[in-house]
């Protein structure tokens, strides 16, 4: 009887994070309520990029200004009268996106968390759940204040509630559904058309939640919940977005992906609505000519230290292994615009114990080095969002607003990542060739 | 006709297979319909097809959506075959799982 072979110390690490590291991840990540808040994101994802553009447009002269840019007043007066005639469209969308990002989010989140619920109680709707959910949210508003306080960035509909927004509209649905699933709902006689009695259905439900979220939102003086929401939501933000919280994040993306899954994906889908908090503080400082609050954004991570595997696909194309080199030549005009998969998959650097050295040591310390690069203040900021396909030497320079450096330092970092996998990928090579080699000997004996 | 789906994150890297796989289609004279999705719109895909194949970076989702789907054939693309964008691969692995 033949021992079985002894698992070599790759087939024990992939066995380790598949079996132990990834399941309560990905456990993590199908949780109903991030499930719902990964789709929120994901629908929201446009109207941000949008609202961030206009931003940008709307301070490009501030650039070019004589204090606080590059001192070039006559760039930024021909940008000024250009800009000038868009002001109020240019404003109007970032109103109708960034500054209503809490109340679209709830709306969002209550939609799909119903949707949720929707399998497993047909009489709990989707479009209802987003209702309740909005005006919920909408429960804990001051309107007298309300037009008093229309202010752009700090706008109460916007950023500063997006996590009160959150965990509003899953109360206001959770408490929906459970009324409706305990049937504390107005019964109609028989003789009454389904259609009809279905409206009376959410009657009980809909007047629980408003009620309650107005008495807790309004009720109770100058106590004001949602504040309060608000602040103990920004310690959680803060301690979220320093670089050891998203370094840890980082490493299991590439550790995830090592094993062949989409590690950005299921990392995101907890770190989402931190994220999207730093981003659009950052936007709005950006917009109010503040400092920029927070370094060690999601897209400072995207946009310098992560940059694409286009380094990789072009060592593939000079490669003299022919398949390396077809699948450079597949995989290259898709690295530019970040697709990774053929160039994980083909070459692969998935379950590849030579790659694992670069893809996931290597990376960490090139995220230690921009971390340091990002302390001592000499990488800008990234106070835009740009839609993910957007190649990254052009989204760090949008995203920096418009400074020079952020493309040198993505460039710098993608020329780092050529140089770290050129040493294993030579070594790779070398191997197949010599596979290769054999193989073409054997075929000559077999002649 | 064969109406095949493929799902991936964002729609992208599976859109690229989906062309290969439309020319090996055409080479074979194998009629059928190939659309690549992001996963967001699974719920509302998966219903009309045949046949659904995941990227591998997403085969984390398949029991989960087999669970909800279990009249539907849901697998993972071949590692390989899907980072070498080898469209006839994944169409012939395509056609087997469904004349099985």
């Amino acid at each position: 009887m033949e021992t079985q072979a002894k698992k070599t110390v790759l087939e024990r690490s992939t066995d380790f994070i598949e079996q132990k590291i990834a399941p309560p991840l990905l456990r993590l990540s199908q949780v109903r309520y991030l499930e719902a808040l990964q789709r929120t994101f994901i629908t929201l994802m446009p109207y941000m990029v949008l609202g961030a553009t206009a931003t940008l447009i709307l301070n490009l002269s501030g650039l070019f200004a004589a204090e606080t840019g590059l001192n070039m007043p006559g760039v930024a007066k021909a940008i000024d009268s250009v800009i000038t005639p868009c002001r109020p469209w240019l404003v109007q969308i970032v109103f109708v996106t960034i500054n209503l990002l809490a109340m679209i989010a709830a709306m969002l989140n209550g939609y799909f968390l119903g949707d949720h619920y929707n399998k497993k109680d047909s009489n709990v709707t989707a479009i209802a759940s987003s209702v309740v959910a909005v005006i919920a949210f909408l429960c804990f508003i001051d309107f007298s204040q309300l037009s008093a306080n229309f202010d752009w960035p700090a706008y109460i509909l916007g950023s500063p509630s997006l996590f009160g927004g959150l965990l509003i509209s899953i109360f206001a649905v959770e408490i929906y559904r459970l009324l409706i699933g305990r049937k504390i709902t107005i019964k109609m006689p028989e003789a009454v058309p389904p259609m009809i009695a279905s409206a009376f259905t959410s009657m009980i439900p809909v007047c629980a939640v408003i009620i309650l979220c107005t008495l807790i939102g309004q009720g109770l003086g100058d106590f004001d919940f949602l504040s309060i929401l608000n602040k103990a939501t920004a310690y959680l933000v803060v301690g979220g977005s320093g670089p050891i919280a998203q370094g840890i994040g980082f490493v299991l993306d590439r550790v995830l992906w090592f094993v062949g899954l989409h590690g950005s994906n299921i990392v995101s889908s907890v770190m989402q609505p931190v994220w999207t908090t730093m981003i659009t503080d950052n936007i709005n400082a950006f917009a109010a000519h503040q400092e920029i609050p927070y370094m060690f954004t999601e897209q400072w991570i995207n946009f310098y230290v992560r940059c694409s595997v286009f380094p990789i696909a072009l060592l593939c194309t000079m490669s003299k292994v022919k398949r390396f080199k077809v699948l450079g030549k597949l995989s290259l005009p898709g690295t530019i615009f970040n697709i990774a998969e053929p160039v994980m998959y083909g070459l692969p650097i998935v379950l590849n114990p030579l790659m694992f050295v670069p893809w996931v040591l290597g990376f960490a310390g090139l995220y230690v080095f921009n971390v340091i690069l990002g302390v001592i203040g000499i990488t800008p900021p990234v106070v835009a969002m740009t839609v993910w396909t957007m190649p990254t030497p052009l989204a760090s320079f949008i995203g920096s607003g418009f400074n020079i450096i952020a493309p040198i330092i993505t460039l710098m970092n993608i020329a780092i990542i050529f140089f770290m996998f050129l040493p294993f990928f030579k070594v790779m090579e070398k191997q197949v060739l010599k596979e290769e080699e054999q193989y073409e000997a054997e075929l000559g004996r077999e002649k | 006709m064969k109406k095949i789906v493929l799902i991936c994150v964002a729609g992208m890297s599976t859109s690229l297979l989906v062309s290969h796989m439309r020319d090996a289609a055409k080479a074979d004279n194998y009629e059928c319909e190939i659309n690549a999705y992001p996963i967001a719109d699974a719920p509302s895909v998966i219903p009309k097809a045949d046949i659904v194949l995941l990227g591998p970076q997403v085969k984390y989702m398949s029991n989960k959506l087999k669970n909800e789907y279990p009249e539907k054939i849901i697998e993972a693309i071949d590692m390989r075959v899907y980072g070498m964008i080898d469209g006839k691969g994944a169409l012939a692995q395509a056609r087997r799982s469904m004349e099985e």
